[in-house]
């Protein structure tokens, strides 16, 4: 599985590259120290020439570099600074006034523009400040309800208006764009260059643009590169120097040449990309200048070795001298790519050109690593550990120039003053390099004064691309560890900026740097208690770390051969479990448990109760903590599992366990915490119904949930994935789950539908699958009579992104291609309909049919593959049906190809992913679950009406937005009746404990899932009457029912109450509870409710307690821990129209806190009442009415109309 | 009024004998299944008569992670 042959390697220094990838950063820092010492006199020459030039930068004021400049007026801490820089990110792709408009309203009103006017010196950085105080000043209406403000401001400025605030703000960002781009054509940019050449300078050439996710994007890329070698060989050529390291040369990104260039397709990467490459490189020799390849994401380094080495070996390269790559300090591994790089060169003899960067970014490497549960980082935490590492690497590197020629890139005096000391007499051997726009005076001074060459990285390209690429400068180097940034802030004595990092570090205790937060420490702030120390992250596995997968490799290749069944090791009677990729491959059977075997299971389970809710919670607790280690233990074969049985790939096999851990983890915690309030208690029997398509995380999601709480359960996997249900629960048990606490049934559901729902033992049930499964449960279980049978329900969605003009597209892609398509779209999260605002939308949609036609259709078992098959025969006539529907009520935009590896001896589900393009939702009449999206476009300024519709369809699970406008991700946000919102990312994959998940409306119940809340359903309130107690006559119903004219009425009431309720629901939090507290105060006046009220002080006391309660409870909304990087909270919002019910066996005091509760929690309320409340329910509707709230948020209703 | 899509659930007093018919009503209905809240405290009440919505914000979408990268380190 996973891959063929052997990813072993016999070299090594490889194998040390491989296991420095993520090693302990105290074993990392220790291994590099001695390797980046400088002797003492040397050392101190080098401070105090840094020293010397440090002075010198900052007297030398026009010096300073254009992104210096910038970074000095708009420091990243400011507000300004940050506007700026979001701004600068999209303005110019947005090819639309109105959203342009927008963005800018939503961007400049946040800042204070006219105090940055004049500040600076430079020319740039004024002329921008122009423009945003001119737009500023007159942009101040983000919010809707300054608009009139707006208008007034208008009108004074006459006919200029918004078209010249929108012109000034692109001329603005137009200046940014002019000062940070060499030339908008490699042509104007090798013009612009002559004259730093003639001053010792030289060029390398970056063409700017996002990673392809194309094939016609990646073959754009190429040609671009093609056509700059030809440029800037023409240039070099015309110099007559006749050698890379004395002319211009060019910077490549693999990412842009290839749109699959990842690990997991080695293959595809080393057929495809080492020939573009090579053809790249020959093209380079003819002209005799050099080629440099970028560094990118870590997780491609060694796929990069790989490449490099074909290449580099290639002896068609023959006596060219000027191949290089980029390499990144901040890397654990770094050092020893050096080492590799340098046997490279003695193995093939011949010349490298290797650029010694620090590392771009940093932030996201950190994130990442943090969100997949790594157990180390592959980047050090500290700048000082990186510039270590620089200094190691450098120092080698100055040793190794025989066969390479070092490139040091950096803007840090102290770095660049060392390196000149070790350099010694040597000014040629090596070179430094800086970014275009910065570094001026610093590079002045070694050019000139020390006459070593400098060589300069310029961006070239459309001012729409550079400015992403400017932003991430600003914000590289705005970093307050950033030498950039510490030279233009005055404040910073010299002797700050030339503290020498091998000190530095030698006299820290803790080498890794506490403010990062490890992995597997990120929830350690989520419980309440004192003392509380949180809990473990679940462990991830990175499917790029070659030490990883070799071993997962044969784990998962044993287990298979361990459960591979002939067809007549079947037992007769049996049902064969088959891969749904390949049924020939029988891994497993079922018997299904009888109706007398399924009761019998329930009353072991009472049994079992008996004894289980009495254990104390903490014991249960403990429990599941060791259910979570032991999976983490078992991981490999539970991911087999998942594989072979499920169909998944390995990554959702490994997010599938990573979530069931979690969940375990975090349900013990809160389970601590509910156990606390003595008014609770466990319930009883639960029924777990859990789907196929998280066989692991949702089946134990529901079982640790009831079990934490200290019920019994009867768990029904799915009939599909009863095999690792029931390895689950074998391992549970190993590590002490008693018997009978949980049992699985493995059974029809139309069987557990009738003989265990049914059954009046069964407590509570747990259910995650259709709407029309989750109705017919509802059903079965009201008509066993008695107290409505707790159901938390998790069930169908109709889920959409809504997409905007100033969206960037890459992103789109690769957000709705996950969202949509990963595990061929089973997910009840998965995206269905993408909304796309028609300016963009044809720019959109060819990309992700190009991106669409890179995907891998095939055997889930190996690496290399994207989408896997559908589950079974029913889901994939399902998928056929929709597909033969669409073919009359949809446009087919893309249909991917399946690979050779469908195989078809004994029928698979594989349904090939599909990209369709409707008029409206409405012609989607149910749910696809499959690998489906559908496009609707729709315009630029009917974005609002877009999630009516939405809501309209009455599925409210997940909805992804992507904009950069603020204002309108938050209030798309709030519009919406979705469960789980996300912007800006993809809509997929919710974490536990981070984005607690579920469903309103037909989507579900709630509580949700891995949320706060969810543990509150599985629990009793000890005061709960017992239902036996209660007996409905007959005869009463016919006060309930009533005649057409009263029917009529009662819908009449309803469809007011649902028309005011929108309004009331967005009305601010305070507002309301003004509104109930007034009508609380005039109650106390109404002489009739004192005949009701056995006490009506104590009522209106514990009302307005409730009233501080609830304010309390959805005023701050909860911030829940998560990665860095993300925003996740937990919002409470109203339910919708609430009927109160009063008769004389409910308490007065009860119905007036269900009202002001009701009220206050943003709900409708339509008071149902008897004769002997209807006078008082009139008068508390007046007095409701009096307040000012809409008119209809609060009616009255006879009992005639329920 | 039981029947009505707009409905979203019913609060009534536990120790009232019509629950019993209302969830009988209620789960006869198509779509959304909906609740009796028939809460004993009242602090639990506010819990059934509201939703949870979670919005999870990608912060470094347009451009970087800005809280990360001015990050002061200490020693």
């Amino acid at each position: 599985m996973l891959f063929t042959g052997s990813l072993i390697t016999d070299c090594p220094i490889r194998q040390k590259i491989r296991e420095f990838y993520r090693i302990d950063e105290n074993v990392a820092v220790d291994h590099i120290l001695p390797a980046a010492e400088v002797n003492v006199s040397a050392r101190s020459r080098a401070w105090e020439r840094a020293r010397k030039m440090v002075l010198k930068i900052r007297q030398d004021q026009e010096g300073n570099g254009a992104i210096d400049s910038l970074l000095n007026e708009y420091s990243l801490s400011s507000e300004e600074g940050v506007v700026l820089m979001c701004l600068a990110e999209a303005l110019l792709r947005v090819p639309d006034k109105h959203t342009q408009d927008e963005l800018i309203r939503d961007k400049i009103s946040q800042g204070q523009w006219s105090s940055h006017l004049g500040a600076s010196d430079s020319i740039f950085v004024n002329a921008s400040s122009w423009g945003l105080l001119l737009t500023g000043s007159m942009v101040n209406y983000a919010d809707k309800r300054k608009k009139e403000q707006f208008g007034l401001l208008k009108k004074t400025v006459g006919r200029l208006g918004e078209p010249v605030i929108r012109k000034s703000m692109n001329y603005a960002m137009k200046i940014m764009g002019k000062q940070f781009v060499m030339g908008e054509t490699i042509q104007a940019a090798t013009v612009r260059a002559a004259t730093k050449e003639q001053q010792g300078y030289v060029y390398s050439y970056d063409m700017l643009g996002e990673g392809a996710r194309t094939m016609a994007d990646a073959g754009l890329y190429l040609k671009a590169y093609q056509d700059a070698i030809t440029a800037i060989g023409y240039v070099a050529v015309a110099s007559g120097k006749n050698d890379p390291r004395k002319v211009p040369g060019i910077s490549i990104k693999l990412s842009a040449i290839h749109p699959r260039y990842e690990f997991s397709h080695k293959e595809r990467v080393m057929s495809e990309i080492v020939p573009k490459l090579k053809a790249l490189c020959l093209q380079a020799k003819q002209y005799n200048i050099g080629l440099t390849i970028d560094a990118e994401e870590s997780e491609r380094l060694d796929i990069s070795l790989d490449i490099i080495e074909a290449v580099f070996s290639d002896s068609e390269l023959g006596d060219w001298q000027g191949f290089g790559i980029a390499l990144q300090a901040y890397q654990k591994r770094a050092i020893h790519v050096v080492d590799w790089l340098r046997d490279l060169t003695l193995r093939t003899e011949r010349k490298m050109m290797v650029r010694l960067v620090k590392g771009a970014y940093w932030d996201t490497e950190i994130k990442n690593a943090q969100k997949d549960g790594l157990n180390h980082f592959h980047v050090f935490t500290r700048k000082s550990s990186t510039d270590v590492s620089y200094h190691a690497c450098a120092n080698k590197l100055l040793e190794y120039r025989d066969t390479i020629y070092p490139q040091f890139a950096t803007h840090n005096a102290y770095t660049a003053a060392t390196i000149v000391e070790l350099a010694g007499d040597d000014k040629a051997g090596f070179e430094f390099q800086c970014l275009h726009g910065m570094g001026d005076s610093l590079y002045d001074q070694i050019v000139k004064e020390e006459s070593i060459q400098c060589r300069i990285y310029a961006p070239v390209g459309h001012h729409e691309y550079l400015l992403a690429y400017l932003v991430r400068r600003l914000l590289e180097n705005g970093a307050n560890s950033s030498f950039v940034n510490a030279i233009v802030d005055e404040d910073q004595p010299v002797e700050s900026l030339l503290e020498d990092p091998v000190e530095k570090t030698q006299r820290l205790k803790a080498k890794y740097n506490n403010q990062i937060i490890m992995p597997i420490d990120l929830y350690r702030g989520e419980g309440k208690g004192e003392g509380e120390k949180g809990r473990d992250n679940s462990k991830g596995l990175d499917l790029t770390d070659i030490n990883e997968i070799i071993p997962l490799k044969a784990a998962l290749d044993n287990w298979f051969v361990d459960h591979l069944l002939n067809k007549n090791e079947v037992p007769d009677g049996s049902n064969a479990v088959m891969n749904p990729a390949n049924r020939s491959e029988i891994i497993g059977f079922h018997q299904h448990a009888s109706h007398d075997e399924m009761l019998v299971m329930i009353d072991k389970a009472e049994t079992a109760y008996s004894t289980w809710s009495k254990t104390p919670a903490v014991d249960r607790a403990a429990l599941l903590c060791r259910i979570s280690d032991i999976l983490e233990r078992h991981m490999d074969e539970l991911i087999a599992m998942c594989i072979k049985e499920a169909g998944k790939v390995a990554q959702d096999g490994i997010d599938e366990v990573r979530e069931a851990v979690d969940f375990c983890r975090y349900y013990a915690a809160r389970a601590i915490e509910l156990s606390g309030d003595e008014r609770l208690e466990a319930r009883g029997v639960v029924l777990c119904i859990s789907p196929w398509n998280f066989p692991l995380a949702i089946f134990l999601g529901q079982v640790s949930a009831a079990i934490a709480t200290g019920n019994t359960v009867l768990a029904k996997p799915a009939e599909q994935t009863g095999l690792i249900a029931l390895r689950a629960i074998e391992l549970m048990k190993s590590v002490g789950l008693p018997e009978n606490v949980v049992q699985a049934v493995i059974a029809r559901g139309s069987a557990v539908g009738n003989t265990i729902i049914p059954d009046s033992r069964i407590q509570t049930v747990m259910f995650t699958g259709s709407t029309e499964t989750g109705t017919r449960i509802s059903q079965t279980l009201s008509d066993r009579g008695g107290d409505q049978v707790p159901l938390i329900a998790e069930t169908g969605g109709q889920n959409c992104m809504i997409v905007d003009s100033t969206a960037l597209p890459e992103q789109v892609v690769d957000d709705v291609i996950s969202s949509g398509f990963q595990s061929a779209g089973q997910r009840c999260s998965a995206l269905r309909v993408l909304f796309l605002q028609e300016d963009i939308a044809d720019n959109v949609i060819a990309m992700l049919q190009g991106a669409l036609a890179e995907l891998h259709i095939g055997n889930p078992a190996k690496l290399s593959t994207d989408i896997g098959p559908v589950i079974d025969q029913k889901a994939l006539d399902a998928l056929n049906a929709h597909a033969e529907y669409m073919k009359s009520h949809g446009k087919l935009l893309y249909q991917c190809e399946f690979s050779d590896d469908v195989v078809d001896e004994d029928g698979h589900f594989f349904f090939a992913p599909r990209l369709y393009e409707i008029d409206d939702i409405s012609v989607l009449k149910q749910e696809v679950f499959g690998p489906c999206v559908h496009i609707v476009r729709f315009k630029g300024n009917e974005i609002e009406s877009v999630v009516d519709k939405i809501n309209g369809t009455g599925f409210g699970l997940t909805m992804g937005i992507h904009t950069r406008i603020e204002h309108r991700a938050i209030n798309l946000a709030k519009l919406s009746r979705a469960g789980n919102i996300y912007i800006n990312r993809n809509m997929i994959g919710a974490v536990v404990g981070v984005q607690p998940f579920g469903g309103r409306g037909l989507s579900g119940t709630g509580p949700k899932a891995g949320g706060p809340n969810y543990l509150t359903r599985l629990v009793k309130e000890k005061a709960t009457p017992d239902e036996k107690d209660f007996n409905f006559p007959a005869d009463k119903t016919i006060t309930l029912s009533g005649d057409a004219a009263e029917n009529h009425q009662a819908n009449h009431l309803m469809d007011k109450a649902n028309w005011a309720e929108k309004e009331w629901r967005s009305t601010e939090l305070n507002t309301r509870i003004s509104c109930v507290r007034q009508l609380l105060a005039k109650i106390a006046h109404v002489e009739i409710v004192d005949d009701l009220a056995d006490d009506l002080n104590h009522t209106l006391v514990l009302a307005r307690s409730q009233l501080i309660d609830i304010e309390k409870r959805l005023k701050k909304p909860q911030q829940l821990p998560g990665p860095t990087g993300e925003s996740n909270i937990i919002y409470l919002e109203n339910r919708g129209n609430i009927i109160c019910y009063a008769d004389e066996n409910v308490s007065f005091h009860f119905w007036v806190q269900s009202i002001v509760t009701s009220l206050a929690t943003g709900n409708t309320v339509i008071a149902v009442v008897s004769d002997l409340f209807y006078q008082e329910a009139l008068e508390f509707r007046d007095k409701f009415v009096a307040t000012g709230a809409g008119k209809d948020v609060f009616q009255v209703a006879k009992q005639c109309h329920l | 009024m039981l029947a009505h899509p707009a409905l979203s659930g019913v609060v009534v007093d536990s120790g009232c004998e019509i629950k019993h018919y209302i969830s009988e009503k209620l789960a006869l209905r198509h779509g959304a299944i909906l609740p009796v809240i028939t809460s004993e405290y009242f602090d639990s009440m506010i819990q059934r008569l509201v939703t949870e919505k979670t919005i999870s914000i990608d912060t470094t979408a347009s451009g970087g992670n800005t809280s990360l990268m001015t990050l002061v380190e200490e020693d």
